[in-house]
């Protein structure tokens, strides 16, 4: 061939060489989409590569020129893709054209087909051009090649005698090498490059993971195929206690002794594909405390798709398990109480049209209104029980219901054709749509109570009487002593006035002291029969007025007021009270004859007599100035009977007040006292307002 | 006619002596008869058994007497006389130590002629027999000539 051909052909072999470079270098180390620029930078450096092997280019014989530039914009196509090749296109003919001559046209062509039989084989393959064989693109060669054949077919005459006669085969024979080697030199490269870039994603990715695996907040931990741990995260150290160090290929140390073989076996499923699924164990920590986990878990497999070891989370559900635990118990708990209570409950659904339907009714709920649970679950509540509209409850069920306000009702009767029972019940809204009802049967309490209520009234009654014949005797013994009285104080009159010459003088006095008995006698008797008369006779209940009966005891005592010097004031208006006219005036009569009695000699009386009006009641107020009543005697002093000093100091029987109490007793009111001895008393007396 | 007849029905001896004392006391010289059961007083009165002779044991002119009496009461003897055509004219006054509602009621539905009560002091009590001799036997004009 020459020096010349020669060195064409090495410069072709240094520029195909370069068309790796750049392949390598640009393209197929960055991400999949390339860029634009990328493409056309690329499109460029191509183009003047593809220029640049067209200069180099050697003239077999006159206008028969050959280069490789057949099989750069074979490879264009083929690895580069459309934009690069539609620019190394343009170029290349741009450059053919100014070179001229007669096989120009031809030459575009070549130009045009090789790059088009590239980028179509390019597509045909969708990419996967690292793996590409050798033979494979040694075909490609032989295809672009023959078009390159047809395409010499076009060239004038002698040219193209030219060119089959002294290069269709050697090109034939070697362009297809070329392209092969080439293209091989660049799919390896870009296995080499996608493997690289493989790694290095492979690393991020593994990088990736170990980061989630520590940041987990759950333990993750590996085995190997030995059962000895590989992986051990922060989790695992924080939950179980042991470090890493302690753990990286030994056992596993959380399992306890006497699971070890379960472990093993669960190890075992899981690596024949039985995945475990958040399966609840028992581990232990370092410190020797249990633990609750829940286990999901996978096999590892490596490249060869057998497994490697297991992966599993582990899930600290100890605190989960705890508390649903607690509640289990809680629930249990309050089902027992449901279940073994003595008050009765029933649950209700209230649905539309106010329909209330049982949900459930607990065991003592059943006895008492003897239905079984199943008999009413279901039910319209007065389907079941038809009595509880009558009773109200059922709309009481409802106005909770729309209410959500609770309702005590502590006594209701409950009554149907089959059972009658009192209830207390409470009835309370859970949620949107239930109700509840805890009633309790009170019916044997209710029984007591009315049976103790009867008792009562008997016993009243029985009071009653007995107190009306004590009474009645009071009457008749007084009654009937008043004879004998009759006879001793008459006939010691008798004696001690007409005997008085005859007898000593001893005599006489005696005699007068049995008179003067019998005379203290007779006015006990008086008292007496007044007190117990004071409950026989009827009484009758009217408006007095309080004004009228202080004039009229006034009136009956003007000699004692007289006598004693007495001041009597009516402070204010006094009011009208129902009462009894003739029991009033004794009170009235009573109270102020004392009031009269019982004063200091040296001291006369003052009284002050009011009354006010509360609450629909009349408080009387007699005041006086006189020797006043120690505090221990308020009480006593309205007994029968009672005094405090001696019929020397002050006159009287004691009888005064117990019968005022009876008065007031009588006629529903209350007497009241307060008192400053040496000072004077302030008795109240409460009655019913008289309100006409 | 001679001296006023009383009848006095009084069951107490007690009672009947101080009667009779203050009687005394007061003056008045009248013939008392006592009897000392309702029975009895009505017997003497009606002139029944023993007391059928009348000239020993005339018809009272005045009768004094005590609710309180053994077997039938005093009502029941003022009743039984005041319903009786023959002893209704007879003046009846009833001296006892009630005061009560009840037997002056009934007293009087029963037409008694006077209810006193008997005090417990003696002299008041001459005082009142004083009253009833001033009264009864001097003041009062009695029945015309009874059916004896």
């Amino acid at each position: 061939m020459g020096r010349e051909a020669a060195l064409a052909l090495v410069n072709n072999a240094a520029l195909l060489i370069s068309l790796t470079v750049i392949y390598s270098a640009l393209y197929i180390r960055f991400k999949k989409e390339k860029l634009l620029l990328q493409k056309i930078i690329s499109g460029l450096l191509l183009g003047v590569i593809a220029m640049a092997v067209m200069v180099d280019s050697w003239e077999l014989s006159p206008g028969v020129v050959f280069d490789t530039r057949s099989v750069v914009l074979g490879l264009t196509g083929l690895y580069f893709g459309f934009i690069p090749s539609i620019i190394t296109v343009i170029m290349t003919s741009i450059l053919r054209i100014l070179m001229g001559g007669s096989g120009a046209t031809v030459g575009v062509s070549v130009i045009i087909c090789s790059a088009t039989t590239g980028l179509l084989w390019r597509y045909r393959r969708r990419r996967a051009l690292h793996q590409m064989t050798l033979v494979e693109l040694y075909l490609f060669g032989i295809v672009v090649h023959i078009f390159m054949m047809i395409g010499m077919l076009f060239l004038p005459a002698d040219s193209r005698n030219a060119f089959f006669s002294v290069a269709a085969v050697p090109v034939m024979l070697v362009y297809p090498i070329a392209t092969a080697l080439t293209g091989w030199a660049m799919s390896s490269k870009e296995a080499q490059l996608r493997g690289e870039e493989a790694v290095h994603e492979l690393s991020l990715a593994r990088k990736r993971l170990a980061a989630i695996v520590e940041a987990s907040p759950v333990p993750i931990v590996s085995l190997d195929m030995g059962y000895n741990v590989t992986e051990w995260n922060q989790a695992a150290e924080k939950v179980f206690g042991w470090k890493r160090s302690e753990v990286i290929g030994r056992p596993l140390p959380i399992v306890p002794e006497e699971d070890i073989q379960t472990h093993r076996d669960l190890t075992e499923k899981t690596r024949s594909g039985d995945y475990q699924r958040g399966t609840l164990l028992l581990r232990k920590r370092k410190d020797g405390s249990k633990v609750v986990v829940r286990l999901h878990n996978a096999t590892i497999f490596n490249e060869e798709g057998q497994p490697e070891g297991i992966l599993g989370i582990l899930e600290d559900v100890t605190r989960q398990q705890e508390a649903e635990q607690a509640l289990k118990e809680s629930e249990m708990r309050f089902r027992e109480l449901y279940t073994n209570m003595n008050t009765g409950v029933a649950i209700y659904k209230v649905g539309n049209n106010d329909e209330a339907v049982f949900l459930d009714m607990n065991p003592a709920g059943c006895r008492i209104t003897g239905v079984s649970r199943d008999e009413v679950v279901g039910r319209r509540v007065e389907e079941v029980f038809p009595g509880v509209i009558e009773m109200g409850l059922y709309d009481i069920i409802i106005q909770v219901f729309k209410s959500g306000l609770s309702q005590r009702h502590p006594l209701k009767k409950y009554k149907d054709d089959r059972i009658a029972f009192w209830t207390d019940n409470y009835v309370y809204r859970h949620g949107e749509d239930e109700i509840v009802v805890i009633f309790e049967d009170i019916t044997q309490r209710e029984k007591t109570l009315e049976e103790l209520e009867r008792r009562v009234k008997e016993r009243t009654a029985e009071l009653e009487t007995a107190n009306k014949e004590l009474e009645s005797f009071a009457y008749s013994v007084s009654h009937d002593l008043r004879a004998p009285l009759r006879a001793i104080k008459g006939f010691a009159q008798i004696i001690s006035e007409r005997y008085a010459g005859a007898l000593p003088s001893e005599a006489g006095r005696y005699f007068n002291h049995i008179v003067g008995a019998g005379e203290n006698m007779s006015i006990l008797i008086q008292d007496l029969l007044d007190y117990s008369r004071l409950g026989r006779a009827a009484l009758k209940i009217e408006a007095v007025s309080l004004a009228q009966t202080v004039d009229k005891a006034l009136d009956t005592l003007r000699s004692k007021v007289k006598e004693e010097r007495g001041k009597v004031t009516v402070e204010g208006t006094l009011h009208f009270v129902e009462a009894d006219v003739t029991l009033l005036n004794r009170v009235l009569a009573n109270l102020i004859e004392n009031a009269l009695t019982y004063h200091p000699p040296e001291r006369p009386p003052e009284i002050n007599i009011s009354s006010r009006r509360e609450d629909g009641y009349v408080y009387l107020t007699i005041k006086d100035n006189g020797i006043g009543i120690d505090r221990k005697f308020y009480k006593r002093i309205f007994d029968i009977f009672q005094r405090l000093h001696s019929a020397e100091d002050y006159p009287g029987t004691g009888i005064g007040l117990a019968i005022v109490r009876k008065c007031v007793d009588l006629m529903g009111g209350e007497i009241s006292l307060e008192s400053t001895p040496g000072e004077g008393s302030v008795f109240s007396v409460k009655l019913k307002e008289a309100l006409n | 006619m001679s001296a006023v007849v009383i009848l006095l029905v009084e069951d107490n001896l007690m009672d009947v002596e101080l009667t009779l004392d203050a009687f005394a006391q007061v003056g008045l010289k009248n013939t008392v008869t006592i009897a000392r059961t309702g029975e009895e007083a009505l017997n003497y009165i009606c002139g029944k058994g023993k007391f059928a002779d009348k000239k020993n044991f005339p018809t009272p002119d005045l009768v004094l007497l005590d609710l309180k009496l053994p077997g039938i009461s005093g009502h029941e003897v003022l009743a039984e006389l005041k319903n009786d055509e023959r002893t209704r004219r007879i003046p009846v006054v009833v001296l006892t130590s009630s005061h009560e509602e009840g037997d002056r009621a009934v007293c009087y539905d029963n037409g008694v002629n006077s209810y006193l009560v008997k005090p417990i002091d003696f002299g008041e009590f001459v005082k009142v027999v004083r009253a009833i001799g001033d009264y009864w036997l001097t003041l009062n004009v009695g029945p015309p000539e009874t059916l004896r």
